[in-house]
């Protein structure tokens, strides 16, 4: 475990002496954990943003696990999922696999399995958060430009020269090659490649090289 | 303004004089310290304020003079208010001092705070006193001698208080310690004071002098204060000396006492040689009285130890007094023995020890107590016993006095038992006391007749304490009775209570025959005077020779003058045989002793029948009867004639005593008399008058039938009077019919001279009566037959009733019932021809049999208890199992009466009616029932065994659950054990989860077993929540499996049912599984309601309720029948088992439409049920 005292790993199982033995097993290890009788209690549970994942039980009261992975998709929810079942059958794997689910364990799994699966999880959702913050980095830089330094921002990456720069927005060469300069100060920018990259992560609307012929 | 330090100068004779003041203060301080500490109370505050005052005057003076000693260059007044404040100072820091030295304890704390309070007091004082000076100067005050001065009035505060505390004391501080004590703090005292003027320096001032209130002291005032002060400190040591010499006194007085008691206690000791101690058991510590230390012959000066008691102790008794010792001291208890000691000079004394524990407050055992010197109590003890052995000597030879003297004499205890007969009285007895006693004493040889009265006669006795003379008779040795007169006699102690009974016993054997004989003449003379009849009366008269002369047969024979033969007349004890032998020999010179008497007409004595001449035609007849003397006397009559004999016979050859011939004499006399009155043809007239008196029915008939008498009861009974009836024919009058030929009854009359039989005879209004009638011959002198007498009681009533209860009984010979009377105990007095049928047994069988034994009763409870039901109640009725005769057991419903007749007779009527076959018919339909229920109940467990098949998915996933959190908390377990320093605690928590688990897998698998079990359980008491909530554990997968909510209503004021757990556990299951089928495939919401309430008819309602497809709209009716299914894979049995179970729990089932959508199935429960159908 990398960084025990940060991650934590969710359980939900209808079964509280299951959630019990799991809590345990995690506890041994020195993972943080809390459980969750239903789907209705994890959603309404209060959860700091910190490396975490969702050990889940397939057969749940009123609603089926699968399907739950599925609201959690629709509602943005990112977590890594875990499925443990008392029954699985291989239909129910492959598609719990294919929306995304790390690992799908039949009771009674080898506890070795479930930490495996419980540690490939946080691992993946450690990545997934560093890469958001990364972006939110980015956003923020960006979001420090004047408008007029978006202009230039979004047509410098569309690769226009300084010059095509200057006339699409009716200015002087110098103007542009100043404000050019700021954006790659404020984006921290070492090189148009990566202003080029940043605005890729933006997913900035890129202008159509073919209007420069226009 | 020139400023000029003020010369001061000391005036050295009055320094002198100030210390002496304060050592006198001093000591005066001391010596009332005691006494306050000596004091309580009021008259303590009295000498604290007293004290206060003498010592704080002192202290001030001492000042004062101190200040005078001091002069200065200019004049010096005094501001006179503020000395007197000086003064309270003073008065107020020696109250203060007083009163901490008086206290009982003195600490650190309360010396130095003591102190410091005292030392400031004194402190104030001076300044104040200072401040009181009125000059033409300036005062100034050097700081730090000030702080000296302070510092040392608390230091000699310090000291004063220290001295005094440990001179207060009233007999150790007298003399020199406290005259000690006194200088060192009246030294003291000035050192601080002159310290304290040593600080002020005195700057002449032009500053007018304020002298308003002001006055200055002159040598007059200084000789004024000193003297003042003397007097005052010189009063107050008086005061306190006069009171200490006074205290001092009753000190004296009271030790004096205790002394003298301590005497007195000694003295006594010695007097009772009861000496005291005292034992520490756990120091081993021993006290002893002076009277204890001269017991044990110690010295006074040697220290008692366990030791020193070991050595004193006779060596026969050391074990018991060391074991005695040992276990005081271990278990603390009380102990009391007595042993002996032996002195060194061989003396033995006997000591009795006893002694209490004691236990302080450290739980240390104590004991105290007393040695008693029991020596002389001991020899005077030996002397009693030796007095008693005397005594008893002396009663021996008394006895030796008794046992001599002819007369019998005995003793008895107040308790009534008899301790002492003499030897004459043994000898009459023929046995000795010990044998007496064995047999039971003297009782046992009071005649029969005599125990009772006599017993009651001796109680009365010994109750009134009076003597009383008894007659008794007691056997002799050789089995004969004799007559006794007994006395008694109290003997009472100085107190009146009696202690022992004496008494005699005086043979009045021949007295009591005279009383006899004349007691039997009185009655036969009443008995011919009454007219009794004359065999009667000469049968009483040998039976009266008989008692009197004992041993002896008499009899009496009449002589017919006609044919000078001898009649039998009496012999009431001789044989029959040997009676009629003799009866009508004639009389003749030598025909034996009767033949010869009335022949000779004197009487004829035979010695011995086997030797005498006269007897030699008889002597055969008579020794084969053991017949050896015989005495015959005539008996004449009034004029002369011999009217027959009267003979006594014995079994051994005897001659005639004079005692003997007078009885005769006077027997042959009322011999005569009573045959002269039965000769005479009065007697019968006689007789008959009499007879009016009865109530009875009674009339004489001469031989022609011819009534010749007629008495009141024959007026009464057939209405004829006298007058009308006399000269009367009998039978034609009363139309008489005999039960035989008349000639018949005749004839048996005349031969037997009675009869006696049921007659029926007409009154006179024409009404038939039946009666008992007896008859009775009446002979004339001769023997001849003259009339017959006849008693006759009206027998109508109780015949008819006769025939009543005849009739009755026939009644219960007709019933198939068997009739049976018994009486307690359980004696068959009555069987009728039912009881015979059933039984097998006949009348003659069963009556007088005890019943139970007879048809070997089976009761339901036991026989005892039965009867006692049937006593307390009057009856009973149930089933009783009988064995007939021919072995076959039955069974019977059975009812007994008690009846209770007048004379406390009871019987009991016991009716029984056979009811085997009704019986083995029930057990037949009973038995055939079990078989329905069993097929019933295969069928049922084949349903659930069906329905748990399909469950079979939904069954693994609730066992695989725990299995899973068992597996996982072993695991962990592991884990926690594993690593470089194992985690004992959380292994622990995770192997008890995991044992949890397991135990909760098992709890299902059983659950599940249970289901799976084949065959009927027995009705117990369920919790149906319980029932709902284990089925939904259990169906808890298989819901969650097709997303259905399951919800529960519970009431939680259920009663429990009796029922039978698993069938109504199936029911659930069957309700349960049919909501979830219905709702697999419907969208939205899928709701399963489980609820249970208790409605108010206080039956149980269940119901289960689905958001599904609804009941079949077509088929509702249907649904309850068997093989009815809307499944594909149904048996179609599920809901029509669970209603037969429903039913088979006299419940109900049925289906509703559930409101919005689906079923709902309804069940209701009784909460009794009664039978197990």
């Amino acid at each position: 475990m990398t960084s025990p005292d940060t991650s934590i790993v969710f359980v939900i199982d209808d079964d509280a002496a299951v959630r019990e033995a799991i809590q345990g097993l995690l506890k041994s290890v020195g993972l943080r954990s809390a459980s969750f009788g239903t789907a209705q209690e994890f959603l309404s549970s209060q959860r700091t943003d910190e490396p975490s994942c969702l050990v889940l039980d397939v057969r749940l009261p009123g609603i089926n696990g699968l399907d739950f992975q599925g609201q959690l998709a629709e509602a943005g929810v990112s977590i890594p999922i875990i499925f443990i079942t008392g029954h699985g059958d291989i239909p129910m794997s492959v598609r719990a696999m294919k929306s995304g689910a790390v690992e799908f364990l039949t009771k009674p799994f080898r506890d070795q399995d479930l930490l495996d699966a419980i540690n490939q999880a946080l691992n993946r959702d450690r990545l997934t958060r560093q890469h958001e913050s990364e972006l939110a980095g980015v956003r923020k830089r960006y979001e420090s430009l004047t408008p007029r330094e978006c202009e230039v921002m979004r047509l410098v990456v569309s690769g226009m020269l300084n010059k095509q720069i200057a006339f699409e927005l009716g200015t002087s060469e110098i103007t542009v090659k100043v404000h050019r300069g700021r954006v790659m100060s404020k984006m921290q920018a070492e090189s148009l490649a990566e202003l080029v990259r940043m605005a890729e992560r933006l997913e900035l609307p890129v202008e159509n090289k073919a209007h420069k012929e226009y | 303004m020139a400023t000029v330090n003020l010369i001061d100068s000391y005036n050295y004779w009055l320094v002198a004089l100030s210390v002496l003041i304060a050592m006198c203060a001093s000591y005066a301080a001391l010596d009332l310290a005691g006494r306050v500490t000596a004091t309580v109370g009021r008259t303590r505050a009295f000498w604290l304020l007293g004290g206060a005052v003498a010592m704080g005057t002192g202290i001030w003076s001492m000042h004062y003079i101190g200040m005078l000693a001091f002069t200065l260059p200019v004049p010096v007044a005094y501001h006179w208010p503020t000395v007197l404040l000086s003064l309270f100072a003073a008065i107020l820091a020696s109250a203060i001092a007083l009163y901490v030295v008086s206290r009982q304890m003195m600490n650190a704390f309360r010396a130095l705070a003591g102190s410091v309070l005292m030392g400031a007091g004194i402190a104030s004082m001076h300044y104040i006193g200072m401040a009181a000076m009125r000059l033409p100067a300036m005062c100034q005050y050097s700081s730090f001698l000030v702080v000296v001065s302070i510092v040392f009035a608390v230091l000699i505060s310090l000291a004063a208080l220290w001295i005094t505390f440990h001179f207060r004391d009233e007999k150790a501080g007298s003399g020199w310690g406290k005259t000690a004590g006194a200088i060192v703090m009246g030294a003291a005292i000035p050192v601080m004071h002159y310290t304290g003027m040593a600080a002020a320096r005195f700057t002449s001032s032009d500053m007018p002098v304020d002298l308003s209130h002001a006055v200055s002291i002159s040598e007059l005032g200084i000789l004024g204060i000193v003297l003042v002060t003397l007097l005052l400190l010189g009063l107050a040591l008086l005061t306190s000396r006069l009171d200490r010499s006074f205290a001092l006194r009753t000190v004296e007085l009271q030790e004096e006492k205790l002394k003298q008691s301590e005497a007195y206690l000694a003295e006594a000791q010695q007097l009772s040689h009861t000496g005291s101690f005292g034992w520490r058991v756990s120091t081993g510590e021993i006290l002893w009285s002076e009277e204890t230390f001269r017991i044990f012959q110690y010295e006074r000066t040697t220290k008692p130890t366990v030791e020193l008691i070991r050595q004193r102790v006779h060596p026969e008794d050391a074990a018991l007094v060391k074991q005695i010792i040992e276990r005081a001291s271990q278990d603390g208890k009380d102990f009391d023995f007595e042993y002996r000691l032996l002195m060194p000079d061989g003396f033995v004394k006997h000591v009795h020890v006893v002694a209490h524990a004691l236990s302080n407050e450290s739980g240390d055992i104590e004991f105290a107590g007393a040695v008693m010197d029991v020596t002389e109590q001991r020899q005077a003890r030996v002397a009693l016993e030796k007095a008693f052995a005397d005594i008893k000597k002396s009663e021996d030879r008394l006895r030796l006095v008794i046992d001599t003297i002819p007369g019998m004499v005995w003793s008895g205890l107040p308790d009534g038992t008899f301790d002492f007969v003499n030897e004459p009285w043994l000898r009459y007895l023929g046995c000795s006391w010990e044998e007496l006693s064995a047999q039971g004493g003297l009782r046992s040889v009071v005649h029969p007749d005599d125990v009772e009265g006599s017993d009651a006669k001796w109680s009365e006795t010994r109750a009134s304490g009076r003597h009383i003379d008894h007659e008794l008779r007691m056997r002799r040795a050789d089995g004969q009775y004799r007559w006794f007169l007994t006395r008694a006699l109290p003997l009472r102690d100085n107190l009146g209570t009696i202690i022992k009974w004496y008494g005699t016993a005086t043979d009045i054997e021949d007295r009591k025959r005279a009383e006899m004989l004349l007691g039997g003449e009185k009655r036969v003379l009443e008995m011919i005077a009454r007219g009794d009849s004359q065999p009667l009366i000469l049968d009483t008269l040998c039976r009266l020779v008989e008692e009197l002369a004992s041993g002896c047969f008499s009899s009496i024979l009449l002589l017919d003058p006609n044919t000078n033969r001898l009649r039998h007349g009496s012999a009431p004890s001789l044989p029959p045989e040997y009676a009629e032998a003799i009866d009508g020999i004639v009389i003749g010179p030598s025909v034996g002793s009767c033949g010869t008497a009335a022949y000779r007409g004197e009487p004829v004595s035979v010695t011995d029948i086997a030797t005498d001449p006269l007897w030699a035609d008889f002597r055969e007849l008579a020794l084969a009867h053991g017949l050896r003397a015989c005495w015959s006397t005539p008996i004449l009559s009034s004029a002369g004639s011999i009217l027959g004999t009267f003979a006594i016979y014995y079994r051994e050859p005897r001659s005639l005593n004079p005692r003997e011939s007078t009885l005769i004499d006077q027997i042959t006399h009322l011999a005569s008399i009573a045959i002269e009155r039965a000769n005479s043809g009065e007697a019968l007239r006689e007789q008959a008058s009499l007879l009016d008196l009865t109530h009875d029915t009674i009339f004489v008939r001469d031989m022609n039938n011819v009534i010749t008498y007629w008495n009141f009861g024959a007026e009464e009974l057939y209405g004829w009077k006298k007058e009308e009836a006399l000269g009367k024919v009998t039978h034609q009058l009363l139309k008489t019919i005999f039960p035989a030929p008349l000639e018949e009854i005749t004839a048996l009359l005349l031969q037997s001279g009675r009869w006696s039989g049921e007659l029926i005879h007409t009154k006179r209004d024409g009404t038939k009566a039946i009666v008992g009638s007896r008859w009775s011959l009446q002979r004339d002198e001769q023997g001849r037959p003259i009339g017959t007498l006849e008693t006759n009681n009206d027998i109508t009533e109780r015949k008819r009733a006769d025939e009543a209860l005849a009739r009755q009984a026939n009644l219960l010979e007709q019933t198939h019932d068997a009739i049976i009377v018994w009486e307690f105990p359980r004696t068959i007095t009555y069987w009728n021809r039912g009881a015979e049928q059933l039984y097998g047994f006949s009348r003659r069988e069963a009556i007088g049999r005890p019943s139970h034994e007879l048809l070997r009763t089976e009761h339901p409870i036991a026989r005892l208890a039965f009867e006692a039901a049937l006593e307390r109640d009057g009856e009973w009725s149930g089933e009783l199992s009988h064995t007939t005769k021919d072995g076959r057991k039955i069974i019977v419903e059975s009812r007994h009466v008690l009846i209770s007749e007048t004379g406390g007779h009871r019987l009991v009527l016991e009716t029984n009616r056979d009811i085997t076959d009704r019986k083995r018919a029930e057990e037949e339909q009973k038995r055939s029932g079990e078989a329905l229920r069993q097929a019933q109940a295969d069928l049922a467990h084949f349903s659930r065994v069906t329905t748990m098949g399909e469950l079979t998915a939904s069954l693994a996933h609730e066992v695989n659950q725990p299995i899973a959190a068992a597996v996982t908390n072993a695991n962990t377990c592991v884990r926690w054990l594993a690593g470089g320093t194992p985690n004992l605690e959380e292994a622990r928590e995770a192997a008890i989860r995991s044992a949890k688990d397991g135990t909760r897998a098992a709890e299902i698998i059983s659950r599940i077993r249970l289901l799976f079990r084949k065959g009927t359980t027995e009705r117990e008491l369920v919790d149906v929540n319980e029932v709902i909530r284990e089925m939904i554990v259990l169906l808890r997968g298989e819901a969650t499996r097709y997303l259905v909510s399951v919800e529960t209503d519970l009431a939680t004021d259920l009663p429990p049912l009796m029922a039978d757990r698993v069938q109504l556990q199936q029911v659930m299951m069957n309700l349960i599984m049919n909501s979830i089928e219905a709702m697999k495939d419907v969208d939205g919401v899928r709701e399963l309601t489980i609820k249970s309430e208790r409605v108010d008819t206080g039956e149980l309602m269940l119901s289960v309720s689905d958001t599904g497809v609804g009941l079949p709209a077509q088929q509702a009716g249907e649904i309850f029948n068997a093989f009815f299914t809307t499944k594909l894979q149904g048996t179609g049995l599920g809901l029509s088992i669970s209603q037969s179970i429903v039913e088979s729990h006299r419940g109900r089932l049925w289906a509703t439409e559930h409101s919005p959508r689906g079923a709902t199935f309804n069940i209701v429960l009784p909460t009794r049920v009664e039978e197990h159908q």
